[in-house]
């Protein structure tokens, strides 16, 4: 996943403000988001090459929920930008992409990676929480917090791919995670400086420990579902 | 909410409540809803639109199944004669259909409470393979095509939305209330027992009322009433929700209210009939790590107390609810010009 935070200067200069001022005041943040492998984009249905010579990889589908994305600046100082919960969908362009004006300079990125277990207990949502999306378990209750779809050679097509389905909310089961991903220290945003910098989120590291720790299925809510969640950031970083 | 209740109290000893616009009555003496009423408030429109929704088979994959099929309104929204509730293609579930109402008391659903909130349980049936094998997304994509349902959200103010298809049928289902048996008159004074009915009260209270708690008849907890495992079903009850191990074979406690409609009994209806029931807490009590310590020593009743029990258990049908025309296939939805069906 790359979040790419695009510091680009807005300037609406209306009257009465001086020019500075609305510098600060307008700087537009334009954040989107990919999924690599070595290095490189991944494209949906299509496979890649592993580390492991000869073999190789496809995600045939990769969505999951985002909520409360805040971002934060040097000095801990947080804003949250907006506070809606997005389905995030590798097939879909437009749900990788966020605009936000910012007036701090921006050290990182927090956000919920899944869905809160107060907002599964108060039942169903619309919006991107409509079950329609498909990221509601239908024979017990509590949304999917994280698809990942696919095939590789440990785990073919032929026999049903891989499948991991990742939520949960009761308690000891709760597969939601927060994240904070920084930039280093000397590397914030400042502000009305075009920036770009990405959220790396490296899927083939990711599959290659999910198969080490779940074999080619993960589908309901457990111990592995949590711990799933919580490895999660050591495949996210910010690039800038 | 909670004030809306007390001033129902405080007005009219009767405990009336305005949620949205419909009317929810709690009956006198009973605890407050645990339903939280707040994030889809009642009103008469969306539950006629959910009373359509629950009787209609285009909420399954061909159009054969509907959630009346299980849970039909002569049997109090049981699914009685099969053990084992039958879905799409004449596929066999797992599990007997329980029946449905007092829901807005009930804070887990299904035998083992794998669905928390009645707003979301109806995806359960709706996707399930051997239930209706459909989708939300392409019932609501069938509902847009329709006109009577078309009219009915607008008529509703909400938007033709997959949640909200599930809010419906959960409005129309909290409307589903029975207190009106005659142990509910008995406790209003308009009745009274007979002898026999007194004394099963006595032993009820004793043995049973621990879990089948008055006036609901089920504490809503889990338990463990020492029925041996089906070697077949192999159903652990509440483990697969929780996955812990205390929770092994503990299944939801059912009420006992309206049996005489609700047959057969038990979470994979293995016992037919009550007396059934009563032979199996006298005699049939298994002794497994998690099954519940006051039946461990099984429930010992000579065979005119158990006369007695049934007698009481008895009290507990209410006619009125399972006859209820406001509960029943909504006529005029469906034929809007043969007359009026309400
Ligand atoms: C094929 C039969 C079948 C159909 C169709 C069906 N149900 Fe059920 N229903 C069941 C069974 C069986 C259970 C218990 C399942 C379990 O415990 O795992 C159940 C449980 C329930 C419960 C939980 C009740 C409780 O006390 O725990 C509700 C509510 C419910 N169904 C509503 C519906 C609605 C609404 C529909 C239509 C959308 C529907 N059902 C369609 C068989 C069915
Ligand atoms: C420790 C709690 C407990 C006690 C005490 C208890 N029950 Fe139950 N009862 C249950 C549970 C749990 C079930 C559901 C078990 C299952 O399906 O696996 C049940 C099921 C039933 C059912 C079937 C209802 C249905 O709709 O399927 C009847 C009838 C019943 N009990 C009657 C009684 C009577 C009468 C007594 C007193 C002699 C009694 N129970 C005592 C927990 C209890």
């Amino acid at each position: 996943m790359i979040l790419r935070l695009l510091a680009s200067i807005a300037l609406t200069a209306t009257a009465g403000l001086s020019f500075s001022q609305s510098i600060a005041k307008d700087s537009t943040i334009h954040l989107d988001l990919s999924f690599r492998h070595g290095g490189q984009e991944i494209a949906l249905g299509v496979p890649f090459p592993t580390e492991q010579s000869g073999d190789t990889t496809q995600v045939d589908l990769l969505r999951f929920y985002v909520g409360g994305l805040t971002l934060f600046n040097a000095s801990g100082t947080s804003s949250t930008l907006e506070n809606q919960w997005h389905l995030i969908d590798a097939s879909d362009a437009g749900s990788l992409q966020f605009e936000f004006d910012v007036d701090s300079p921006t050290q990182g990125v927090r956000f919920l990676l899944g869905v809160d277990s107060l907002t599964n207990d108060a039942g169903v949502h619309g919006g991107a929480l409509d079950p329609t999306n498909g990221m509601y378990w239908a024979w017990q209750t509590g949304y999917i917090n994280f698809k990942l779809e696919g095939s590789s050679n440990v785990c073919p097509a032929s026999e049903g791919g891989y499948t991991y389905h990742v939520g949960g909310f009761l308690s000891g089961l709760d597969a939601a995670k927060s994240f904070e991903v920084s930039l280093a220290r000397d590397a914030q945003i400042s502000l009305g400086i075009s920036n770009e910098i990405s959220l790396v989120f490296e899927v083939d590291r990711l599959m290659k420990e999910a198969y080490q720790s779940l074999g080619c299925r993960l589908m309901r809510p457990s111990e592995s579902a949590v711990n799933f969640m919580h490895n999660l950031d050591k495949y996210i970083y910010l690039e800038q | 909410m909670k004030i809306l209740y007390t001033i129902g109290i405080l007005l009219s000893g009767l405990v009336l409540s305005q949620v949205g616009n419909y009317e929810v009555v709690i009956p006198d003496g009973w605890p407050e809803p645990v339903h939280d009423f707040k994030n889809n408030p009642l009103d008469s429109a969306t539950v006629e639109l959910g009373r359509a929704l629950f009787y209609d088979p285009v909420l399954s994959r061909d159009n054969t199944v509907s959630c009346a099929s299980c849970h039909s309104p002569y049997n109090a929204f049981a699914h009685t004669d099969h053990k084992l509730s039958h879905g799409i293609g004449d596929s066999i579930g797992t599990r007997n259909a329980p029946a449905l109402f007092n829901l807005a008391w009930q804070r887990d659903f299904m035998w083992d409470g794998a669905a928390h909130s009645l707003d979301a349980q109806a995806l359960g049936p709706i996707e399930h393979v051997g239930e209706m094998d459909s989708d939300l997304a392409s019932i609501v994509k069938r509902l847009k095509s329709d006109q009577r349902y078309v009219a009915g959200f607008s008529a509703s103010g909400k938007e033709l939305t997959g949640v909200n298809v599930l809010k419906a049928l959960s409005q129309f289902q909290l409307t589903l209330i029975s207190a009106d048996s005659k142990y509910d008159r008995v406790q209003m004074n308009q009745d009274s027992f007979s002898v026999q009915e007194a004394k099963g009260y006595k032993l009820f209270q004793q043995h049973c009322n621990s879990c089948h708690a008055e006036p609901l008849f089920t504490n809503g907890k889990f338990a463990s009433n020492g029925l041996p495992v089906d070697e077949n079903l192999q159903d652990v009850g509440r483990y697969a929700v929780t996955l812990k191990k205390e929770d092994s074979l503990q299944f939801k406690v059912p009420t006992l209210r309206n049996l005489k409609s609700t047959f057969p009994y038990m979470h994979d209806g293995r016992f037919k009939s009550i007396g059934e029931v009563l032979k199996h807490y006298n005699e049939g009590v298994i002794f497994a790590s998690t099954t519940a310590n006051e039946l461990r020593e099984g429930v010992p009743l000579d065979g005119r107390q158990r006369t007695d029990l049934l007698a009481f258990l008895l009290t507990l049908n209410d006619n009125a609810f399972v006859f209820d025309q406001k509960h029943q296939y909504p006529r005029s939805f469906f034929f809007p010009n043969k007359g009026s069906n309400k």
